[in-house]
């Protein structure tokens, strides 16, 4: 196995020599470290007082443990596939390092494996920092001994190590029977495919008894969560081993851990022959095929004029190449298709949950203050994902094309800025659908749903120069891959921030939505509405154009060549 | 046209380029030569504005890059060692992208890129992705880049490297043609030949330092060796720098 470290080596030592080249580098790894231990710290406060408020509430209605792991853990491991796969798309037939490999006399399950490694090495570390104090808030909680936090981080290794291989798997198969020219209308094909069946197959379970969930009947959030309770997910059987060793049996745990180690290795035994048989074959046509469809340059720079008059020539030459660069970029196209696919589910999602059928007026009102208050929280972080996956990213793209910018007639802000604008349109039409969806879900009145639809256009407005600032701050221009880049630290400290600011954001939007709905006297005078409204959105774009000014001052100094 | 004073570049206790001045005037070829890792690229970098001297300023056509960036940077045309372009954008739209960014107005834009494709043999290939192209494609096209919004300036890092026999040929011929038209050429090289033909000045740099500079007559008078080729002078002054 001496080739694993081989492979592994490269990523190991770029850490290292990032942490010992001393200055800013090793203290912006530093605060990055710190910030992930808060993070770790913060979750796993959170995680136990939720735990504690939950049995409180519903000490009627008792949820055993087994319940919320088996949900975490399929969440998790639902993201770790997507994230693996998009990583092994491009790590198994875009890197920059693969001519090297290929061409160096490495065997084959070697290869496979140390390549497989570095997929879930870049993959899994943000899922790693979620998981590891969920799990040991889960331990504490329920009083486990040290049996468990010893064993259970074994257990989930190589339980999500099904992920990892099974987005492998996904990835040579895709590599393979796709033909590279039409990777775009195939992965379109594909996510369509996916709305409809999730749009059929979820309107099916409300057919079959989804009823509206009652603040006063907390068994219904039981019910909503029956999926978990299926004998048939594979999850189950994890959260079933990590129950078991919460409760100090340890013959549970290992008999599963058994399991999910033959199913990966059934897996790897797999992934190894559908690699012999069609990798290079793939690799080789990935490599040598040209797009079907030949671009017209002319008519394409007549387009961009027609489609962006106002801007003026330098800021309209950076977008339309932000959005050329983009829309080609297969792996760009895959995420796009998953991320939305995930808005899809949260909007249908916001669907069933209506209003209390039998709850008093007061308790009616407090109920849609918070439901109006989940739908911007949630929006908000479903808008970061979509930012960390695409904006963050925006200026590291830029790659060793970088110094075409740097050597033009351009200040770095207005490098910055550019990019904000091309990233705002299609950011906040995106966000617009998804906050207005819940909103107009949850019933909301007009001057509410013109005020979630500002909220939502000034909260994009602050996470699209958020994630431009900190892409520059934690510039990576050296990337073997792309996806490199949105699972780097710096993807990870632009969530966490942008969480930190959805915190203080809440203030002004708390006051909106908690005026508003729970004093209905107020709802009735238009001119105290539109104090309201009118305030606490200013208060809201100021805060935002404020963290905006900031990050993009700091985002350029860090560009500033040294 | 291009003025170095006192440019010193340091990486930590480093010293990359110490103390470099230069003074060279409009129009004609100037070669900056050197051997691997003596400071060139660095120097060119710097008067590119991708790097920041660490101390001394940099003067193209009358603009300090320091304090007026955006115009020293409007004039100027740069070639670098290796081309990295948009994988993703056709050499045509690359071409127009550069255009709109230096704000060259559209009539004139789809002139020259037309002009320079022509002139660079690349009209067959506008309308395919560059990720396409070879190496010597890539470096033509780069070339087509710097020319496209007629710099007074051109700098040059590693002009022959990847380009075929015809190729090198094509731009040594152009590069003598810009000069003529009053172009100032600063070419960074370690082709003694190429210097040595296309060169009006020229300087040599080592481990950061200039070691001389002049014209090729000049260098002859300091070496005493009135016969012999740059080559010649170039392994003595620079070997002899090597040996203290």
């Amino acid at each position: 196995m001496r080739a694993v470290p081989l492979l592994i080596q490269p990523r190991l030592l770029t850490i290292k020599n990032r942490w010992l080249s001393g200055g800013r580098n090793s203290a912006r790894e530093c605060a990055s470290l710190i910030l992930c231990l808060l993070l770790m710290c913060g979750l796993y406060v959170s995680t136990v007082s939720g735990l504690r408020d939950m049995h409180r509430v519903v000490r009627d209605f008792p949820i055993d443990p087994l319940l919320p792991l088996t949900m975490i853990l399929g969440t998790l491991f639902g993201m770790l596939f997507l994230s693996a796969s998009v990583s092994a798309l491009n790590s198994f037939f875009v890197a920059k390092d693969l001519d090297l490999l290929l061409s160096s006399p490495l065997s084959w399950p070697r290869y496979l494996f140390g390549r497989t490694l570095d997929v879930g090495f870049s993959s899994s570390w943000m899922l790693v920092v979620f998981a590891a104090p969920l799990l040991f808030a889960f331990g504490s909680f329920y009083g486990a001994d040290i049996t468990f936090f010893l064993l259970a981080p074994f257990v989930c290794v190589i339980f999500f190590s099904i992920a990892i291989l099974a987005g492998v798997i996904t990835a040579l198969l895709f590599g393979w029977l796709i033909p590279p020219q039409r990777g775009r209308e195939v992965a379109l094909v594909l996510f369509v495919t996916m709305v409809v069946g999730a749009y059929i197959s979820l309107g099916s379970s409300t057919a079959d008894g989804f009823r509206p969930l009652t603040t006063g009947s907390p068994q219904r959030i039981a019910e909503l969560s029956q999926w978990a309770r299926g004998t048939w997910i594979p999850t189950r059987y994890c959260a079933h081993g990590l129950y078991k060793l919460l409760h100090g049996s340890t013959a549970s745990a290992v008999f599963v851990t058994l399991i999910h180690a033959c199913v990966a290795a059934v897996l790897w035994l797999f992934a190894l022959a559908l690699s012999g048989l069609c990798y290079q074959r793939a690799y080789s046509r990935a490599q040598s095929d040209k797009p079907i469809l030949r671009i017209n340059s002319r008519a394409a720079h007549r387009i961009s004029k027609l489609i962006l008059p106002m801007c003026d020539q330098t800021r309209r030459a950076i977008i339309t190449k932000e959005i050329k660069l983009f829309s080609r970029d297969l792996s760009h196209t895959i995420q796009l298709g998953l991320l939305l696919g995930i808005c899809f589910v949260y909007l249908y999602n916001f669907r069933v949950l209506t209003g209390p059928e039998d709850a008093s007026p007061i308790v009616l009102r407090w109920w849609h203050a918070f439901l109006m208050v989940c739908n911007v929280c949630l929006s908000y972080l479903i808008v970061t994902s979509i930012c960390s996956r695409f904006v963050f990213p925006s200026v590291s793209l830029e790659g060793q094309a970088f110094w075409i910018l740097q050597s033009a007639p351009l200040s770095l802000e207005q490098i910055l800025r550019a990019k904000c604008k091309s990233w705002f349109v299609p950011v906040a039409t995106m966000g617009a659908v998804i906050f207005m969806s819940g909103a107009m879900a949850l019933n909301a009145e007009e001057p509410l749903l013109l005020a979630t639809f500002i909220a939502g256009l000034i909260l994009c407005y602050g996470l699209v120069t958020l994630a431009v600032g900190l892409g520059a701050i934690f510039s990576q221009f050296d990337w073997e891959h792309s996806t490199q880049i949105s699972t780097n630290v710096g993807s990870f400290v632009f969530m966490v921030v942008s969480i930190i600011i959805l915190a203080l954001d809440m203030i002004p939007l708390g006051m909106l939505f908690g005026a508003y709905i729970i004093m209905p006297e107020i709802a009735q005078d238009s001119v105290q509405v539109t104090w309201i409204v009118g305030l606490s959105l200013t208060a809201l774009f100021v805060l935002n154009w404020l963290i905006a000014r900031w990050v993009l001052t700091a985002g350029a100094r860090a560009l500033i060549p040294r | 046209m291009i003025t170095l004073q006192n440019v010193t570049k340091r990486y930590g206790s480093f010293v990359a380029v110490n103390d470099v001045s230069l003074e060279i005037p409009s129009g004609g070829i100037f070669a900056f030569l050197g051997v691997n890792g003596a400071g060139k690229t660095t120097t060119i970098r710097m008067m590119t504005g991708i790097l920041r001297p660490s101390s001394g300023s940099i003067f193209l056509g009358g603009y300090n890059l320091l304090t007026e960036p955006l115009k020293a940077k409007a004039i100027t045309g740069y070639i670098p060692d290796r081309p990295n372009l948009y994988p993703k954008l056709t050499g045509r739209e690359f071409l127009y992208f550069i255009c709109d960014i230096y704000r060259i107005p559209a009539k004139q834009a789809e002139r020259r890129i037309d002009e320079v494709l022509e002139e660079y043999t690349l009209v067959e290939w506008q309308d395919e992705l560059v990720e396409s192209y070879s190496h010597g494609m890539k470096q033509r096209l780069a070339t087509c880049a710097a020319l496209v919004h007629d710099p007074k300036v051109l700098i040059v890092d590693e002009p022959m490297v990847g380009l075929d026999p015809h190729g090198a040929r094509n731009l040594k011929e152009a590069f003598k043609r810009y000069a003529r038209q009053g172009i100032t050429i600063f070419l960074s090289t370690h082709s003694l030949n190429v210097a040595e033909e296309l060169a009006d000045n020229l300087a040599i740099i080592q481990r950061g330092s200039i070691l001389t500079t002049g014209t090729l007559d000049d260098i002859r008078a300091l070496t005493g060796k009135q016969d012999e080729g740059l080559e010649h002078m170039f392994l003595e002054l620079t070997a002899t720098e090597q040996a203290h």
